[in-house]
């Protein structure tokens, strides 16, 4: 296992999401760890200078190669390149002069799945792996399998229920979608799931079981920032919230649990909010938003966007950080940088939150989009300070990076071992 | 002033009056008839008769006939201001005047009551304009008359003849042997014509298979040569495409994808048609491979909603219409319809049959407008025989039915009952064995 592909959708430099961040992670440690390894990232935008064709020689803590694909010509229904030229040109060329022994795909999206197919077909003898970041092969809503309207969780999908959710699609386009995006997802010999929960979601969906395998991001920290130093009188009084600020991340139940709060208990607290507020699409939620960041101001602190670099020095007056996602999510960034910096959570009561989080244990789980229930846990634990300790000495580190690596290595090594023993 | 005005008005009247009282809109040539049609209102009612007029010569006298309201024409009336009206459908049929078959302009005497009109209109002598003119005009009852039948089954005829393969494209190397022929009729670029190539290529069961497109739309061919030609460099499933020169309709591109065809077994599958797993091509050939007396077989077909589309026709002992689809709009695990067994017919849409069969039933009748009843027709020819259709319920499949069709310029108008007339001559429900 000498030489490895890593292709994901955007690039952390351009996008700091969870997953372009997980993505990085593994294609920068990978080559420590004795896999050479091309970055090939997908963007919608101009090229970013920090991204474009780099050979990182001499340059430690980077993937060996980085190769920026543009992704701006896309159709993100059926998940497929407009321009086949470039996918079977320029895209392909790149992966051949690599001469990879495992192509790993972290996300398809900017590249098409046909993409999986194609490289199938020009690489038989090697193993192909998929990262199930969310649920885009199954809901054509941004892939978060929340229902368009009553905004209410999505079971699973159905040509009906998506039509449903988009009335000026045909139901049969759905149906189609699910055959188009199944037919190329066959090119796979493994996913990788980040969570038990979202690996569930695609078996329902028909994903065989045995080709899943479960393993959280590894995640390792520079620092890690020690806990707040209480003065005598003082109490863990202070709430955080980290992430980018979009309808699903569940603000305005944070918002509203903070304006109630005062009613409940007599305690002082504070809640400071970090995150990127992204008024493009949503100007509904940056209208709710900002009129319930009013009602609130006498304890809430919107501090915009922030670096993930600059986590160590945010997360260090804080006690508690809170994730109050209105979807089901998959296995959250937070959560692990919380728990790296021994910081204990209150989370919605959904999906991969509910797994990664032991309510009572490590963090606090609420009924999902239940703010008086939030306000409740919160008075609870300002109230209550002995279930601060109690939660942090429960809590477990996240995979470290190296370790992170070295599972997948195992992986592919493994795979590669049961595929050329399949050709002999 | 008032009084001059009314006058004003009533002479306007009465000039749309007569502009308007008669109007010819078709004149159609074939099976050396010639059929002039178009409306009539008010004082066209005076019209008894007329006598044509081509290159000069005259023709025949020949009567005008009545037929059923036109409310577009009288939508048209009653906008100008002729509240009252009401606008009919007339025709007049005629022997074809000598050269006509060529085109030219047609000039009309029309005579009766009331004054001589002389009215002109251009012939339509090409098969499939005329054809669609015959489509779209009078109705004089709502049973189809003979004349017309015989004149639209000679058009057809000629449309038929006239469509042929153009070209033909080959993607990648076909099969030595194939056991399965499949056979897609394309019309217009098919959105799930990517979903329908990767669900085939990702299916091991299509390795030994054979598969051919027939572009039944020529307009089209840039598009989907392209799309192919994509999907092939990406998934490697190697096809033909085969270009009609013009449209043809379902049964002449199957049989123009069966007579290039070299599997054991012909699949006759619409474009619209998508697998829901792998393996079903598998299952089908299973099913046929131990029935030897087997005709045509098909499969549970279901509509995007989950509704059952299709599970096999039975032909009811009377009334309308001659078939009814079982089960369609019932649950797609509605029990009975979970039952495989021998059906009376199977739809074209997911048809298996062998090819030495099809060769010797002649394939599909072509004698069919577009697409319709062929199938049934093909599955009746089997029954003839002694063989028996069957229905594979465990083979599931979705349907998008019509999507592909709605476009079709014929799919309005009279195509339907021009079809069932000519099904119901061929199969009379009193004398089936």
């Amino acid at each position: 296992m000498k030489r490895a592909v890593i292709i994901a959708h955007n690039h952390p430099a351009v996008q700091p999401g969870g997953a372009e961040i997980a993505a990085f992670d593994l294609a920068r440690t990978l080559p420590s760890q004795g896999v050479e390894t091309l970055w090939l990232s997908s963007t919608a935008g101009p090229p970013a200078a920090d991204v474009l064709t780099v050979t990182s020689e001499g340059r430690p803590d980077r993937p060996s190669k980085e190769v920026q694909f543009c992704g701006a010509d896309y159709d993100s229904f059926w998940h497929r390149h407009n321009q086949v030229e470039h996918l079977t040109g320029p895209f392909l060329k790149v992966i051949e002069e690599w001469q990879p022994d495992v192509i790993h795909w972290q996300h398809f999206f900017r590249i098409g799945v046909e993409g999986m197919t194609l490289l199938r077909r020009r690489f038989p003898g090697i193993p192909h792996l998929l990262t199930l970041q969310e649920y885009l092969p199954l809901c054509y809503r941004d892939g978060q399998l929340v229902r368009r309207g009553p905004e209410t969780l999505c079971s699973g999908p159905s040509p009906a229920k998506c039509h449903g959710c988009f009335q000026h699609i045909p139901m049969a386009m759905f149906a189609a979608r699910e055959v188009w995006i199944k037919s190329n997802l066959t090119a796979i010999d493994r996913f990788i799931a980040p969570s038990e929960f979202l690996a569930e979601k695609y078996v329902a969906w028909g994903i065989e079981r045995a080709k899943i395998e479960i393993l959280d991001y590894g995640r390792s920290l520079e620092r890690v920032a020690p806990h707040r130093p209480l003065k005598p009188g003082q109490r863990r009084n202070r709430f955080a919230y980290f992430g980018q600020i979009t309808p699903y991340k569940g603000l305005p139940v944070l918002l509203r649990a903070a304006i109630r709060l005062p009613a409940l208990t007599r305690q002082p607290w504070t809640l400071d909010i970090y995150g990127n507020l992204n008024g493009k699409g949503f100007p509904e939620l940056v209208r709710d938003f900002n009129k319930l960041l009013r009602a609130a101001r006498a304890r809430v602190f919107y501090h915009g966007a922030y670096d993930l670099n600059d986590l160590p020095r945010l997360i260090e007056p804080v006690d508690w950080v809170i994730i109050p996602s209105t979807w089901w999510e998959n296995s959250p960034l937070v959560i692990r940088e919380a728990f790296g910096h021994r910081r204990p959570v209150i989370v919605s009561d959904a999906g991969g939150m509910a797994e990664k989080v032991r309510h009572g244990v490590d963090g606090l789980r609420f009924p999902l989009g239940d703010s008086a229930s939030l306000a409740d846990i919160m008075a609870l634990v300002l109230e209550d300070q002995s279930w601060w300790p109690r939660l942090v000495g429960n809590i477990q580190p996240p995979l470290g990076l190296p370790e992170y690596a070295t599972r997948h290595r195992t992986i592919y090594e493994e795979l590669s071992r049961k595929i050329s023993k399949g050709r002999s | 002033m008032v009084l001059s005005n009314r006058m004003k008005a009533i002479s306007y009247y009465r000039s749309i009056w007569r502009q308007e009282s008669l109007a010819v809109e078709t004149a159609v040539v074939a099976d050396g008839k010639l059929l002039v049609s178009g409306w009539l209102s008010g004082r066209g009612e005076d019209a008894t008769h007329l006598t044509p007029y081509f290159c000069g010569r005259p023709g025949p006298i020949a009567p005008i006939e009545r037929g059923a309201a036109r409310p577009d024409a009288t939508h048209h009336l009653r906008h100008r201001g002729l509240f009252g009206a009401q606008a009919y459908d007339w025709r007049a049929m005629l022997p074809a005047p000598i050269g006509a078959e060529d085109g030219g302009v047609l000039l009309v005497v029309v005579a009766g009551r009331g004054k001589d009109q002389n009215l002109s209109i251009k012939l339509t002598a090409e098969p499939r304009a005329a054809r669609a003119a015959l489509l779209r005009g009078v109705a004089l009852s709502d049973v189809p008359e003979m004349s017309w039948m015989t004149m639209l089954g000679a058009i057809q005829t000629d449309c038929v003849k006239n469509c042929q393969v153009r070209s033909e494209i080959s993607f990648g190397k076909m099969v030595a042997e194939p056991t399965a022929s499949l056979i897609v009729p394309l019309y217009g670029p098919s959105p799930y014509l990517a979903a329908q190539y990767m669900a085939l290529a990702s299916d091991p069961d299509l390795n030994n298979m054979e598969v051919i497109f027939v572009l039944d739309d020529p307009g089209h061919e840039t598009a989907v040569r392209r799309e192919l030609t994509g999907l092939f460099f990406v998934a490697g499933l190697p096809c033909r495409l085969l270009i009609h020169n013009q449209n043809g309709g379902f049964a002449v591109a199957i049989n123009h994808g069966a007579a290039r065809a070299r599997g054991r077994y012909l699949l006759l599958l619409n474009s619209d048609i998508l697998p829901r797993a792998p393996g079903w091509l598998g299952e089908l050939l299973k099913t046929a491979a131990v029935r030897p007396d087997l005709g045509c077989l098909g499969a549970r077909l279901l509509y995007a909603n989950g509704q059952i589309q299709h599970a096999g026709v039975t032909r009811p002992k009377s009334g309308q219409p001659p078939i009814e689809i079982r089960y369609q709009g019932l649950p797609a695990e509605h029990p009975p319809a979970g039952r495989s067994g021998p059906v009376e017919a199977v739809t074209g849409a997911c048809l298996l049959i062998s090819r030495e069969l099809f060769a010797t039933l002649g394939g599909l009748d072509e004698g069919f407008i577009v697409g319709d009843y062929e199938d049934i027709d093909l599955c009746l020819k089997c029954q003839e025989r002694g063989l028996v259709n069957y229905y594979d319920a465990d083979v599931v499949l979705w349907h998008f039915e019509r999507q592909s069709f709605i476009k079709h310029e014929l799919a309005a108008g009279r195509r339907w009952q021009y079809n069932e007339a000519r099904f119901r001559q061929r199969w009379p429900v009193g004398e089936r064995g």
